[in-house]
């Protein structure tokens, strides 16, 4: 690359450190790139292994001749897990569950960040603290689950639904982001006659779709990937609410002790087996990020940076 | 028939958990009503309008009378549930008093907003209330009262209870009047009305049948819609923005907001009543406000947790180890992260990177934990083979620790960069101009032009680590844990889990006077934090 074509890339643009490359640093950059490649080899590598692993004949797992590349490829382990009822159900039941958590999630942030940027709002700074407060300090964990089990909703599926449904720290974001839409639109909406609901609608919804996707993605990841919740308020009664979290766990944890059972008493039967259906279950509770990742990291990087730097 | 009969079942299905949600909710509603009063009170006080200060104090009066009255109920309501005589006592004649007061000033109130009656009759309605007012007060001091005993004989509660009766309805009439000037009381005299209606049977009754004092919370909404309406009349007219078009533009904000607030109420607020369990009994079975308080005054349960063998030290120590780690360890991993990333001179393959660095944090500790089983298991773990080695990774307390601190680097690293990237695109470019004119090279920039321009992001981020030395966070620990590894994984959130919830027996009380220390330390840490940085002339994080 030349200096020329340096300037055209770095020069114009309003770049983070504003260099000006000299053909002197070359050497410099290929070493921090080929370091960024290392460091995405040690994200990415992991992710392959336990892929490559679920892929592989039950033998090659049990040889460790498996490194990124299924090693006598089969869906062995996806046929067994997706022939356990238990699994599909609770594939299907999570899947389902986070729509329904992400609608709710979203609507209730939009709820509680909108008021809030209504500088003539009486009460608003009382409510803003009042939801605050509960960043710094919260009940803890046996007070929660007392106060569930005291409305009778442990074992059922609003657990999963209610208890967390809204984050402060979310709320923040959606309010920064807010407060970045320029008064004077929301003024002129308003000497038209639009009343805050139809201005919400029609200037500041349509503004935010950025910001929107992008907590949509965290409340239905953190859904996706919620655990301790169903671990605290899902007994085994509650056994048909397991959300795929809870249910990898459990896979995970009567493997390891099986498999430990199992080469104290007569050494390995088939331990290969276990683990490639562990891997399989893994996966099938890791694509669906992977799938909706791509899609959405576009907008997360603004969304993020926005709470960040103005929250 | 049928509908009679479903009815009566419904209600008798229904009264249970009322009445449940009632002795919950009776405290949180007396503490509004009184706190509702003040803010009126003080409101009201502030205004500029003819006789707003007499009005302030009338309402002040009132709520020296049912703080006398609710109080009590409050105090009983919060408190282990003994037999005990729900005697007013002195509190009866404050009570009393305070109410006659209530109504004689806010008959004064009128006459300065209104002007007396012109005629003779509501001149003498007016010298009516005054002797009336007098007539209560030495009712009340006559000894037939027995105040002390709490039995007060019918006779002179029904005497108390007339006279008060014929103050409010000769101050309703005597409102009446004032309609005729001021379309907005037009409703006051109904709003008296309903409020003496529900008031009179209550008072009267109250003691021969208990349940007729539920007539107080319709006598109490009435009350409160009267003051309402009196409230508008404090106000200066005519300077422009009024409550009512304030209301009328932005009532759907609070519609709005009415959702989140009950979320919040229900699931956030409402559980810290259950924290004083913390002092209590180990007792589930009723609310924690009326358990008995445990042994040693109450503090029986953080006694137990600090004394050797309960196993909470060994969890506290875990989780200072851990969070200490994290601090040292893994909080200058991203800060260093974005200085290569900020180094990076090809723009797209510096996206493609930080896509790549920021997935491990879309990863569950779960799905995490299950990739560490494949990667790090001792005998056909993917690093043992690459090293040729048997390394215990996993299964043995300080190896345990380090994977803990590598895996969360692991998880995190690439996310916690963004908030120094965005930090680092507010540097001045100029800055770097000058710096590379005054011959400076690729690192001397770093450290006297990037780092400097990130620092008040780095101490707000490490204030807030500091902040949470204490905190611990549940999942992470708890999956990473296999049944080799000892001790190490349990911190204070998996004790208080173990312990709490999993417990055998539940230990309720212990679990929540462990979390309520960890809370309150944890506030104490940061309030601490923010001032030290503060001190040292940086932002803080609020």
């Amino acid at each position: 690359m030349s200096v020329a074509e340096n300037m055209k890339t770095h020069g114009g643009r309003k770049l983070h450190d504003g260099m000006i490359k000299s053909k002197k640093t070359r050497t410099e950059d290929l070493i921090i790139a080929g370091i960024c490649f290392l460091l995405m080899l040690v994200c990415l590598i992991p992710m392959l292994h336990v892929l490559a692993s679920s892929l592989s004949s039950t033998g090659a797992l049990v040889r460790n001749d498996v490194f990124i590349w299924p090693d006598g490829l089969n869906f062995d382990a996806y046929q067994k897990v997706l022939a356990e009822p238990k699994n599909v159900r609770a594939l299907g039941w999570t899947a389902g569950l986070t729509a329904v958590c992400t609608l709710l999630s979203i609507t209730l942030t939009i709820c509680a960040a909108y008021p809030l940027i209504y500088p003539n709002l009486k009460g608003g700074k009382l409510i803003s603290l009042f939801f605050l407060l509960t960043m710094y300090f919260s009940a803890g964990t046996i007070p929660n689950y007392l106060l569930l089990s005291s409305m009778g909703m442990i074992d059922t599926p609003y657990v999963l639904i209610f208890p967390n449904c809204i984050s402060v720290f979310n709320v923040i974001i959606m309010r920064s982001f807010f407060y970045g839409v320029p008064d004077s639109l929301r003024e002129a909406a308003e000497i038209d006659g639009a009343g805050p609901i139809r201005v919400l609608f029609k200037v500041y919804l349509p503004l935010s779709l950025p910001v929107i996707a992008t907590l949509s993605l965290f409340y239905a990841v953190g859904r996706w990937n919620g655990f301790s919740d169903a671990l605290m308020y899902l007994t085994p009664k509650g056994e048909a609410y397991y959300p795929i979290q809870l249910r990898l766990y459990y896979v995970l944890q009567n493997a390891t002790n099986t498999a430990q059972q199992a080469a104290q008493e007569s050494g390995p039967s088939q331990p290969g087996l276990a683990k490639t259906v562990q891997m399989a279950t893994v996966m099938f509770a890791t694509v669906p990020i992977l799938l909706v990742y791509p899609w959405l990291q576009r907008y997360f990087v603004t969304g993020v940076t926005i709470g960040a730097v103005k929250g | 028939m049928i509908i009679i009969r479903g009815l009566t079942e419904a209600v008798g299905w229904l009264s249970a958990p009322l009445s449940v949600a009632w002795q919950t909710a009776e405290p949180f509603l007396i503490v509004a009503y009184l706190a509702a009063l003040l803010v009126l009170s003080l409101w009201i006080w502030r205004q500029r309008q003819n006789g707003a200060r007499i009005l302030a104090s009338a309402v002040l009066v009132l709520l020296m009378g049912e703080a006398f009255r609710l109080i009590p109920r409050l105090i009983v309501a919060v408190t282990p549930r003994v037999e005990q005589p729900d005697a007013a006592g002195l509190g009866g004649i404050v009570s009393v008093l305070a109410t006659a007061g209530f109504f004689l000033m806010l008959e004064m109130y009128r006459q300065q907003r209104y002007g007396k009656a012109v005629t003779e009759k509501g001149a003498r309605a007016e010298s009516a209330v005054y002797i009336l007012f007098g007539a209560v007060a030495a009712v009340c001091f006559v000894r037939y009262n027995e105040w002390i005993s709490g039995n007060s004989p019918l006779f002179w509660m029904a005497l108390r209870s007339i006279l008060l009766a014929s103050m409010g309805v000769l101050t309703a009439v005597l409102w009446a009047g004032a309609v005729r000037e001021d379309d907005s009381l037009r409703h006051l005299p109904l709003a008296l009305a309903l409020m003496m209606a529900c008031y009179l049977p209550a008072a009267a009754l109250g003691n021969l049948v208990p349940e007729i004092s539920i007539l107080m919370i319709p006598r109490t909404l009435a009350l409160i819609w009267a003051l309402w309406i009196v409230r508008g009349t404090a106000v200066l007219r005519g300077t422009g923005y009024t409550f009512r078009t304030y209301i009328k533009r932005y009532w759907t904000l609070y519609l709005l907001l009415l959702l989140p607030i009950a979320f919040f109420v229900i699931f956030r607020y409402y559980p810290m009543s259950y924290i004083s369990l913390a002092f209590k009994k180990n007792d589930i079975l009723r609310h924690p406000w009326q358990v008995e308080l445990s042994n040693n005054g109450g503090m029986e349960w953080f006694i137990n947790a600090f004394k050797p063998g309960s196993g909470f030290l060994p969890a506290l120590g875990n989780t200072i180890m851990l969070n200490l780690l994290d601090l040292v360890i893994g909080m200058p991993m991203p800060i260093i992260m974005a200085l290569l990333l900020n180094e990076l001179a090809f723009p797209r393959y510096k996206r493609i990177t930080q896509t790549v660095m920021y997935l491990p944090h879309f990863l569950s500790w779960v799905i995490i934990s299950g990739i560490s089983l494949r990667l790090f298991a001792t005998t056909d773990g993917l690093i043992n083979k690459l090293l040729g080695t048997e390394i215990k990774f996993m299964e043995e307390d300080s190896s345990w620790r380090a994977m803990y601190i590598i895996l969360g680097i692991w998880k995190e690293c690439g996310w916690n960069t963004i908030i120094y990237l965005a930090a680092l695109t507010g540097i001045n470019a100029e800055l770097y101009e000058a710096a590379e004119v005054d011959g400076a090279g690729r690192l001397k920039k770093i450290w006297h032009v990037t780092l400097p321009g990130i620092r008040s992001t780095i101490i707000v981020l490490l204030i807030m680590n500091l902040g949470r030395i204490l905190g611990s966070e549940f999942d992470r620990p708890y999956t990473l844990r296999n049944p080799q590894v000892g001790e190490a994984y349990r911190t204070i959130s998996v004790f208080v889990y173990e312990r709490g919830i999993k417990g055998v027996p539940p230990e309720y009380a212990l679990s929540t006077a462990v979390g309520l220390f960890q809370s309150v330390v944890c506030v104490v840490f940061l309030i601490g934090a923010n001032t030290l940085a503060k001190k040292f002339g940086e932002r803080g994080i609020w």
